[in-house]
């Protein structure tokens, strides 16, 4: 079993409903053990439309949260992800399991691509980013809870904003990508145990950032 | 606030990824502000458009396309370096001629006539490159002019003639050809 299914089991004052649900560690594809996975690269590396088929199911949704995370635009992020995977299959042949493991190399590249869009935005500013993407994702349901949960995911996601960048960053490749710290580490060049402080100070001052939030209004 | 220990980072990265019991109020904190951002972050993903998942497969099957003809190649120039080392490609069809016999000398003794020049072998009028120029044998040497009345007999011009060799033939050769020209798509090296 996947040790980032167990419960936390704490309590979540500052959490919406599904807060809950959402401590949880979570990967929401089918399981792909390890070996399954340096196979499925490999054949992918060879070309092999199953095994590229296959990547692309298993990590697409990972990648575009990360994108959407990013970047605020569902456009921009169907985007980005579509030219991250295009990017893999280009290179998934010279690709070598050495120390970091191919999430922390999709996400690097998914990363780098993130990048190249928001140099793209500012050449190109009348793109204009129409919707945060976030809104929709009560699935239509117009409960006063689906939009509460709405206000409040754009707050703390307005929060998320205003943190230094590398400790955006690990969050959003931590809770949106489902990186562990080491893959973190990898993505981000920075050395485990750097990524897990970075962690732990932007929980921390967006924790802070909440309750001023919460006091304040 | 004093600087927490490397400690309570690990404890917090634990719990995030086993989960657990959080052993203080502080991590305790952390961890709800873990579940609240998770929580926003948990946008389901649209299904991919088609257009991108082709996008995606078409790169996969250039790859592999590539990856074929890459192989072709190498097959094809392997061939051609084995043809190569064992001299089957290109060489002279004829052999270099001898020099011819000298003509009767009008007196004297008939000198021994010269003997035939190295000729060298033609390259073999072949696209694919050129293989290793392989020399001509000698030519003999011309026969010594017969005796004659008068003077020396001329020395034979034992210049032999320059090889003419035919393309190299290789089994198979033509139909490899064929092949890579046909997944290049012309009949010529250099236009794809």
């Amino acid at each position: 079993m996947d040790s980032r299914t167990k419960q936390s089991g704490t309590a979540l004052p500052l959490s919406g409903r599904n807060a809950v649900e959402a401590s949880r560690g979570r990967r929401s594809e089918k399981a792909l053990s390890a070996e399954e996975l340096e196979e499925t690269v490999r054949r992918a590396g060879r070309g092999d439309e199953d095994a590229v088929s296959r990547l692309f199911e298993r990590y697409h949704p990972r990648v575009y949260r990360y994108a959407l995370a990013r970047l605020g635009n569902p456009h921009d992020a169907e985007d980005v992800a579509a030219e991250a995977f295009t990017t893999v299959v280009r290179k998934v042949a010279s690709f070598r399991w050495r120390g970091a493991g191919f999430e922390a190399w999709l996400f690097k590249i998914a990363a780098n691509a993130v990048v190249d869009r928001h140099r793209r935005r500012a050449r190109d500013p009348v793109e204009l980013r129409e919707d945060s993407g976030f809104e929709n994702r009560a699935g239509g349901q117009e409960s006063d809870q689906a939009l509460l949960d709405a206000e409040r995911g754009s707050e703390l996601r307005a929060l998320l904003d205003r943190l230094p960048a590398d400790q955006r960053e690990v969050l959003l490749l931590r809770f949106a990508g489902e990186l562990s710290a080491d893959e973190v580490g990898n993505v981000m060049d920075r050395k485990p145990n750097a990524v897990r402080q970075l962690q732990f100070r932007a929980l921390e001052g967006l924790r802070r950032r909440m309750g001023e939030e919460q006091s304040g209004g | 606030m004093a600087e927490p220990d490397s400690r309570a980072y690990e404890e917090l990265d634990r719990l995030i990824d086993e989960g657990g019991t959080a052993g203080n109020a502080e991590l305790a904190q952390l961890l709800a502000t873990v579940g609240t951002v998770r929580e926003s972050l948990a946008v389901p993903a649209p299904p991919a458009k088609s257009s991108q998942i082709a996008s995606v497969l078409a790169a996969a099957h250039r790859r592999a396309l590539r990856l074929r003809l890459l192989a072709l190649s190498l097959v094809v120039i392997a061939a051609l370096v084995v043809a190569g080392t064992l001299g089957i490609g290109e060489q002279s069809s004829e052999r270099t001629q001898g020099g011819q016999q000298g003509a009767p000398g009008s007196s004297g003794d008939g000198g021994p006539g010269d003997g035939g020049r190295t000729s060298r072998s033609q390259k073999g009028a072949d696209d694919q490159g050129d293989g290793p120029r392989v020399a001509g044998d000698a030519g003999d040497a011309g026969d010594a002019g017969d005796p004659g009345e008068g003077g020396g007999g001329d020395a034979a011009d034992g210049r032999g003639r320059r090889g003419v060799g035919p393309a190299p033939i290789i089994e198979g050769y033509s139909e490899i050809k064929r092949d890579v020209l046909d997944i290049l798509g012309s009949d010529r090296p250099g236009e794809r």
